[in-house]
């Protein structure tokens, strides 16, 4: 369990002249839910999309499962199993929740396959019982035929999240999977998320703003403050750690 | 047949049948001048079909699709004047040649830009073309290529000759037939359903692992090809190609004929270019003020109807619908 599958080392970016990343070592090893919490403005959604392959690092290399993957494109690490969901949910809003599962999962089944699944037009038996079962799962059943659109913002993220693991990625980034939900939501997605993880095979890279998602999901929280990181380790350890009660955590902490 | 309705398969190979047969139809009841427009016609159809494709399927703006008219008119010419070949080898000449110009621009250009950055660099490869193609002296220069001929259409088996007005009027709806089949397979396919949500989101649809800018590069590349077989079938139509095929007034027509048939629609641009052709037709005897009047009528019907023809239909079928289940 403590192979490592996600590392980034000496991660630096610059945005013209502001340096958003100092330097950050991280990694995720197989089967751990790490969290990366910080500050707004730390530089949380930078390392994420160095990370993720959105960005390229300004220096620094992001090695996934081994293999050097500093300059390949977010398309081609997802293929290699890196899976991430946005801040804002992104999906296709003109299509249905369906279509947009269809669309995930034959964007999976391409890569295993031939170029000639393009001329298909209606999509394989196998695909759209797929795609029906995963609505089920993530109880989307009722908005099904909807256009995405005009889907409520949890249910956006839900889909998104379903999307994402259609595509059976081995890591899972979420941005910030609970920003923007109702209470009873945000339970909703903790409960999901750590259902997930139970299953086993997947390991979890997020950030998070609301402290008791944070606690409730993390098995390793780092603090990232001004483009560094102040803090790594158990949930605890960070819990504990002085540096990052004064910088970050406050009351918040007493309360969680 | 259930699951291919679904995906109107059904529908589309009947509106196709209807429309092939009413243009098939055409020169038993209409005179030479009329049939030779509506040859013209059929050609701008499928011109519009693949600026829409690129518009409202894969979300690209292109304001050059003359070049790919005017390179796939020469190079069928071409094909046809200077190496003899015959009709099909010729067409797929020019498929070729306009494939392949659009590579490179989309390559240059596709990369880099996005939406109206995009259209500006378009018009400027397309204006540069133009220039070019009016200086080689091969090519005629300003004068064109002129006394284009029509070679036989060879089958393998048999030879169709298509000399005749009439014939080869059958053979650029036989042609036109096809590409407009192809241009909706590749909007209704796995192919245009991963380009219609690369259009809705980029980054999600490469977060699923999609490599965002092959797609988009190998729609340019399809809609620039179809474009350039359409435009080679203008040189024995017309029996003449000279530059002017690839001045920008005519990347504006497949822009204007899809929004005024309704660029939100798979036919928008078939009602928009035969509209536009029964317009140039109807004000004809006026001399310098047809451009007015049909300039007109297009600012007038898109501005009054953004969803164009076929949207004001639809909408107006759902009215009465509503009315008579009150």
């Amino acid at each position: 369990m403590s192979d490592i599958l996600l590392r980034g080392t000496s991660l630096k970016k610059d945005y013209g002249r502001i340096t958003v990343l100092k330097g950050v070592d991280i990694d995720v090893a197989e089967g751990e839910a790490h969290v990366v919490i910080g500050p707004n403005g730390a530089g949380k959604t930078t390392l994420f999309k160095v990370l993720s392959g959105e960005v390229f690092p300004t220096s620094g290399t992001v090695s996934f499962d081994g293999r050097d993957v500093t300059r390949l494109a977010g398309w081609q690490r997802t293929r290699h199993g890196v899976g991430r969901t946005f801040q804002m949910a992104r999906i296709f809003k003109e299509l249905s929740a369906f279509e947009n599962l269809v669309v995930a999962l034959e964007a999976k089944k391409r890569q295993g396959t031939s170029a000639l699944e393009l001329l298909r037009l209606v999509p394989a038996a196998s695909i759209r019982d797929e795609a029906r079962r995963i609505l089920a799962e993530f109880s989307l059943e009722h908005v099904s035929a909807w256009p995405a659109g005009s889907l409520s913002h949890g249910d956006k993220k839900t889909l998104e999240l379903a999307m994402v693991l259609a595509a059976r990625p081995r890591l899972l980034m979420l941005d910030e999977p609970t920003a923007g939900m109702s209470p009873a939501d945000r339970q909703r997605s903790v409960e999901l998320i750590a259902g997930l993880m139970k299953g086993g095979g997947l390991s979890l890279l997020l950030t998070e703003h609301d402290m008791q998602v944070v606690f409730g999901l993390a098995t390793r929280i780092t603090v990232l403050n001004y483009g560094e990181i102040i803090a790594t380790g158990s949930p605890e350890e960070v819990r504990s750690n002085p540096r990052v009660r004064e910088v970050y955590l406050g009351h918040d902490v007493s309360a969680a | 047949m259930t699951r291919l309705s679904q995906v109107g398969l059904p529908q589309f190979l009947a509106i196709l049948a209807l429309l092939a047969g009413a243009a098939v139809a055409l020169p038993g009841i209409a005179n030479p001048g009329i049939v030779f427009l509506a040859g013209l016609a059929v050609i701008e159809i499928v011109i519009a079909l693949a600026f829409n494709f690129l518009f409202s399927t894969v979300g690209i703006l292109s304001f050059g699709q003359a070049a790919f008219i005017l390179v796939g008119a020469y190079g069928g010419a071409a094909a046809i004047k200077f190496a003899g070949l015959s009709l099909l080898p010729a067409l797929l000449v020019a498929g070729l040649v306009a494939g392949l110009l659009a590579l490179a621009i989309g390559v240059v250009a596709l990369r880099r830009v996005e939406g109206v950055y995009f259209a500006v660099l378009t018009l400027a490869f397309a204006s540069l073309a133009y220039l070019t193609v009016g200086k080689v002296a091969v090519l005629g220069r300003e004068d064109g290529l002129t006394g284009i001929t029509r070679p036989a259409v060879d089958l393998g088996i048999v030879e169709i000759p298509v000399v005749a007005t009439t014939s080869f009027y059958y053979f650029i709806v036989a042609v036109g037939v096809v590409l407009t089949a192809v241009m909706w397979f590749a909007t209704n396919s796995q192919f245009g359903r991963v380009l219609r949500a690369i259009r809705q989101d980029q980054e999600r649809a490469g977060f699923l692992g999609v490599n965002v800018q092959g797609y988009r590069l190998a729609a340019f590349v399809l809609a620039g090809a179809v474009t350039g077989i359409a435009g080679a079938l203008l040189g024995p139509w017309t029996q003449i190609v000279t530059p002017d095929l690839g001045h920008w007034i005519q990347s504006t027509k497949p822009i204007l004929q899809a929004m005024l048939g309704g660029a939100g629609f798979f036919w928008g641009p078939v009602v928009g270019a035969i509209l536009f052709a029964v317009l140039t037709y109807a004000t004809r005897t006026l001399v310098g003020i047809t451009e007015i009047v049909t300039g007109g009528l297009l600012l007038a019907i898109v501005l009054a109807i953004p969803g164009g023809l076929l949207g004001l239909t639809g909408s107006l079928l759902r009215m009465i619908r509503r009315e008579r289940s009150r």
